[in-house]
């Protein structure tokens, strides 16, 4: 049986709203498990609940109902959290701080000690490419390297499980890729992810699974590659001497010419027929028919608005 | 256990020691303690006799007043800037338990009144020595209660600064400072008060706020007054007892503040 890393037991929270400090909740009765050595990514629209989810995870909130617990441990028990790492939207750092300094404290909070403290710091500084900025004030670091120093201290104690929320946010595309990387391969090791991201693609290319909010409610969770994506149209690469032809067909009629007499252009799912016809009666020399998906944000916003429940 | 919690207050006291002693509003005031400390030489050569005493009075009176200011400055900013630039997430999300953070953040600021003090401390010893005033043990007494009041007065900036704003901690500080040093005012005050309300009230306020006074040794070193072990010890208590309760209650009210 695989063990459970996160597990959140029909959690509510709510905060105080408005001049009456009237109850308003945000995270309604959340059930969801986040199994161990497995990454799920948190999507919905702003203000779905994925940071307060986070929060939770990490013990910083306390839910008014239900129990948020980290391998079978209550978060908002210090012991529970030792194997955590957090790594919250923006950064929030200590001005006056060296980088160097601020990676002390905290590994120290961690409990990671003398010279393995040491070598943990120069370690992350060097996975992160930060170990030229060791010394500087944190105020004087950029917002992608204060990213990357955010990330740096969630990984400094060697937690078994990660709390990301928007773990991309402020990464240029390099940075973007070297961190997927960082992450796949703490996944390789045994670690559990659980993330949250508005960019699907990388929700995609990380996740396990994935988890669906909306106003506080889980509406769906499972693996992006269960989803019945539609085919709405299909790329073509064919040959003709006749591309007057193609021009009925093309979406929107617009053709590239490709080398060697080539034409590349998209048609409708339904024109697929007349395409294979004329391919057939050698009108065309077709060399590549491409289905092209829904996007995954039509299928997975699909959902939200109120209209769909569903869970796998 | 006991040894990681040690460790973890540690970790944190030395990281607000680490920001105060970078923060150049810091430097300024101990600066400007030091300075007027120095002019209290030329203050001594206006006054008609009694110029060792306008130089120990000046310097008793910066270094309360001093205390307060830094503790006013510290504690408004300690749990506040924590709670509002978020940096409590990071501390809290990992085996730190809030009873170990509010504690390190009070070493940490002790630390930096400690520092602060040594400083003001030092450029009055050594103000007395070139003005050739003779040091008695009764002046490090005073020197060693102002130094509690203190740290009396940042456990009550940790109480306050655990539940309110900036502004009314400043307040509720300020407050407690000043009707702490009219104590035994206030008890005199309640057995001369003719209506009953007023009677109660004042004896309510000397019940529930700190008698700071029972901390100020300082005339009796001005004027080589003995002071009685007795005397010492009720200083002493009233001072572990009100540090004790202030770090107390800051820790309940912190325990079930919410960080949003």
């Amino acid at each position: 049986m695989t063990e459970t890393a996160l597990q959140w037991n029909r959690v509510t929270f709510a905060v105080p709203h408005g001049f009456w400090m009237r109850s308003k909740i945000i995270i309604y009765d959340m059930d969801l498990s986040v199994p161990a050595g497995t990454v799920m990514g948190l999507v919905g629209p702003n203000g779905a609940g994925k940071t307060t989810t986070i929060k939770l995870g990490a013990g910083l909130l306390r839910p008014q109902t239900g129990q948020v617990l980290i391998k079978e441990r209550l978060s908002t028990e210090a012991g529970a959290r030792a194997c955590l790492g957090l790594l919250t939207e923006t950064q929030y750092i200590y001005p006056h701080l060296r980088l160097k300094e601020w990676l002390i404290m905290l590994a120290g909070l961690s409990g990671v000690k003398g010279g393995k403290r040491t070598r943990r710091v120069n370690e992350v500084l060097e996975l992160l490419d930060l170990t030229g900025q060791a010394n500087q004030m944190m105020h004087t670091l950029s917002k992608g390297q204060i990213q990357r120093a955010g990330l740096a201290q969630a990984l400094i104690h060697e937690p078994a499980i990660l709390l990301l929320d928007e773990p991309m946010s402020g990464l240029d595309p390099y940075w973007r890729y070297r961190v997927q990387k960082i992450l796949l391969d703490f996944k390789s090791e045994g670690g559990t992810i659980l993330f949250s991201s508005h960019i699907l693609v990388d929700v995609e290319r990380l996740s396990d699974q994935v988890a669906l909010l909306e106003e506080g409610r889980l509406l769906w969770t499972g693996r992006l590659a269960d989803l019945q994506r539609r085919i709405t149209g299909y790329e073509v690469i064919c040959q003709t001497r006749q591309p007057e032809v193609l021009a009925n067909l093309a979406y929107n009629g617009k053709m590239e010419s490709q080398p060697k007499g080539g034409w590349l252009f998209s048609i409708l799912a339904t024109q697929k027929k007349e395409l294979l016809q004329l391919a057939s009666a050698d009108t065309i020399t077709l060399e590549s028919l491409r289905p092209v998906q829904e996007e995954i944000e039509e299928v997975l916003f699909g959902f939200t608005s109120g209209s769909t429940r569903m869970t796998s | 256990m006991k040894s990681v919690l040690g460790f973890q207050m540690w970790a944190l006291a030395i990281n607000v020691w680490r920001e105060a002693v970078r923060d150049r509003l810091l430097h300024i005031l101990t600066g400007s303690g030091v300075v007027l400390m120095l002019f209290s030489l030329i203050l001594g050569q206006m006054a008609v006799g009694g110029q060792d005493r306008v130089v120990q009075n000046m310097g008793f009176w910066i270094l309360g007043i001093w205390g307060l200011l830094a503790v006013v400055y510290l504690g408004s900013n300690i749990i506040r800037q924590e709670i509002q630039q978020h940096t409590v997430y990071l501390v809290l999300s990992r085996p730190v338990n809030r009873p170990t953070f509010l504690l390190g953040k009070f070493i940490g600021v002790l630390l930096v009144l400690l520092s602060i003090f040594c400083l003001l401390a030092a450029a009055w010893l050594a103000i007395m020595q070139l003005k050739a005033i003779p040091l008695t043990t009764l002046h490090f007494w005073a020197l060693a209660f102002i130094f509690g009041e203190w740290i009396l007065l940042a456990a009550f900036s940790l109480f306050f600064a655990s539940f309110t704003s900036p502004l009314l901690h400043n307040f509720f500080l300020v407050g407690v400072t000043f009707l702490g040093h009219w104590s035994n005012d206030l008890r005199i005050f309640a057995v001369n008060a003719q209506a009953l309300w007023l009677k109660k009230l004042l004896n309510i306020l000397y019940y529930i706020l700190p008698n700071i006074e029972a901390l100020n040794f300082r005339e009796a070193a001005l004027y080589n007054e003995a002071i009685s072990s007795g005397l010492l010890m009720e200083g002493a208590v009233v001072l572990i007892g009100w540090i004790a309760t202030a770090l107390a209650g800051a820790n309940l009210l912190f325990a079930r503040r919410r960080l949003l």
